[in-house]
């Protein structure tokens, strides 16, 4: 799905995401869709829903929680990057790694109040030794040693479209948009339902909005 | 790594023993460093920190997941602890070995009397603090583990760094013979100061709460129990105080027990590292209706049995 957005060139625009708890079933479909989109490792998901037992039968329920890179206005893993590797993009928020750069001493991993960074140990694929073709060609998108994390489908983004785990969310449940647009969909949805963000006592303005 | 899909209090699982040796490696010679300046200790306690560092410094790059790009590690002093503390290796181990230099290399423009000498020897000596400093400050800038995020841990690490150190000494002492036997109550005074630091360490993160609190519950849980309980208290503090207090012919193995226990402690401060966990549950989610009591339930059930009975007839 195209992303609508309202460019002004005079701003920088703040990309946040508005998790629906009420209309997130916990079914998965972002988790596997950033695995097909960005082929992550095995055991490893940038995107995952993590899920709580309340409560005794019968009363019990289960609380479904979308969990992600925040990509945080002061991300506390970008200043603990020794090599810079971890930097945030001068014309938006996001908060991307320069494989490139990072050396793998893990201080941004260990950082990250969302456990939304990964170290792969090596580019093993599920299989084994033997990668499938699919994992040849998806596979060399990150690299084995160093840091890796949710980049919000950068590249889909700078091309007008949605992340893959919000465009196949079958109850609709995630919504981007521009934090910095009061008209936007998401600074609507979050001035008119209650919501939180996770652990932000911690400081690091997480840009995304669980809505309860 | 695998990563988890329920919302638990989790520990890092980044860290171990790598790092742990680092920490105990780099802490306990570069405390060394600092005692040799201010206790004019023999030039071999010098080569044995210089040396401690190096070895050190080969274990950390085990630890990186791209070690031949380590070189990038020193390009963010500004804001990353890391990268100073990088730098901070980098000159004590070039300023330590310049400053002894003159002890095996003659015809150098300055010897260790000189005031370059001697210049050279105390910006060692600060690199070398500051390198005891460094992980500390480095931890505690973890917001999101309690139990690293406060300002007693760079105190405790100095603790073990100075504890570290005058086991080394305790040790040194068995081949450099009965000269350093003064050294044994400075052992013990450390030995005593260094329990008192972690004692209130645990006492404070244990009145914090939360993942604090879970961290020191897990320092006396399953599987790290017997490591924290024999390995750091048993052996690294009571045994070896003990030893020095009233057996002082059991230097060598007082300054081991020491030193283990040094070691075990980083490795267990390092795996208890407990994260915030994520708040499922928020003021204001409604789950009213999730925590109707049995008699509510019958109540509706009767009520929409009796509508559906009533839409029938």
């Amino acid at each position: 799905m195209a992303l609508s957005v309202n460019s002004v060139a005079s701003r920088a625009v703040k990309w946040g995401v508005a998790v629906d708890l009420k209309r997130c079933v916990g079914c998965q479909s972002c988790t596997m869709a950033c695995k097909a989109e960005n082929g992550t490792p095995p055991g490893i998901f940038w995107t995952r829903v993590i899920e709580k037992e309340e409560g005794s039968y019968p009363f019990a329920y289960t609380v479904f929680m979308p969990m992600r890179c925040n990509h945080c206005s002061d991300p506390p893993c970008v200043p603990v990057c020794p090599t810079g590797a971890s930097h945030q993009r001068a014309h938006d928020n996001l908060v991307l790694v320069d494989q490139d750069q990072c050396v793998g001493c893990h201080a941004c991993v260990v950082a990250c109040p969302y456990e939304a960074r990964f170290i792969p140990d090596n580019a093993r694929g599920y299989y084994g030794k033997h990668t499938t073709p699919y994992e040849e060609v998806s596979f060399k998108k990150w690299q084995a040693g160093t840091a890796q994390k949710c980049t919000l489908c950068v590249h889909r983004l700078d091309a007008g479209l949605q992340p893959a785990c919000i465009d196949t969310c079958p109850t609709r449940a995630l919504v981007i948009g521009d934090l910095n647009d009061a008209q936007s969909e998401i600074s609507k949805l979050i001035q008119q339902r209650p919501r939180f963000q996770p652990r932000a006592e911690l400081g690091a303005d997480p840009n995304v909005f669980y809505l309860t | 790594m695998v990563q988890g899909f329920n919302a638990e209090l989790k520990c890092q699982q980044e860290w171990g023993w790598l790092l742990s040796v680092w920490l105990f490696l780099s802490g306990t010679g570069c405390g060394l460093f600092v005692l040799f300046k201010i206790l004019d200790l023999p030039i071999f306690f010098a080569l044995l920190a210089l040396g401690s560092i190096v070895l050190g410094g080969a274990v950390l790059l085990l630890e990186l997941g791209s070690p031949l790009r380590a070189w990038r590690g020193a390009s963010r002093i500004r804001t990353s602890w890391l990268s100073r503390g990088v730098v901070f290796v980098c000159f004590f181990i070039l300023t330590g070995f310049l400053s002894i230099a003159p002890a095996w290399v003659p015809g150098l423009p300055w010897d260790s009397a000189s005031l370059t000498g001697g210049a050279l020897g105390w910006i060692a000596a600060l690199c070398a603090l500051m390198i005891v400093l460094y992980p500390g400050f480095f931890l505690a800038q973890n917001r999101s583990i309690p139990f690293w995020n406060t300002a007693w841990l760079p105190v405790v690490l100095i603790g073990y760094a100075a504890t570290g150190a005058s086991a080394m000494i305790l040790l040194g002492s068995a081949f450099l013979g009965d000269g350093l036997r003064p050294f044994d109550s400075l052992a013990a005074v450390l030995l005593v100061v260094n329990a008192i630091l972690v004692c209130v360490y645990l006492l404070a993160m244990h009145r914090a709460g939360g993942p604090a609190k879970e961290s020191v519950r897990l320092l006396n849980a399953p599987p790290l129990s017997w490591t924290f309980r024999l390995g750091v208290i048993l052996v690294g503090m009571l045994l070896p105080l003990l030893l020095v207090l009233w057996v002082p012919s059991a230097g060598v193995l007082a300054g081991g027990c020491m030193l283990a226990g040094s070691l075990l402690f980083r490795y267990c401060v390092l795996k208890v590292g407990v994260y915030v966990p994520p708040a499922l549950v928020q003021a204001g989610m409604d789950f009213s209706r999730l925590n109707r009591t049995g008699t509510d339930l019958e109540r509706e059930y009767a009520g929409m049995a009796a509508h559906h009975a009533g839409g029938r007839g």
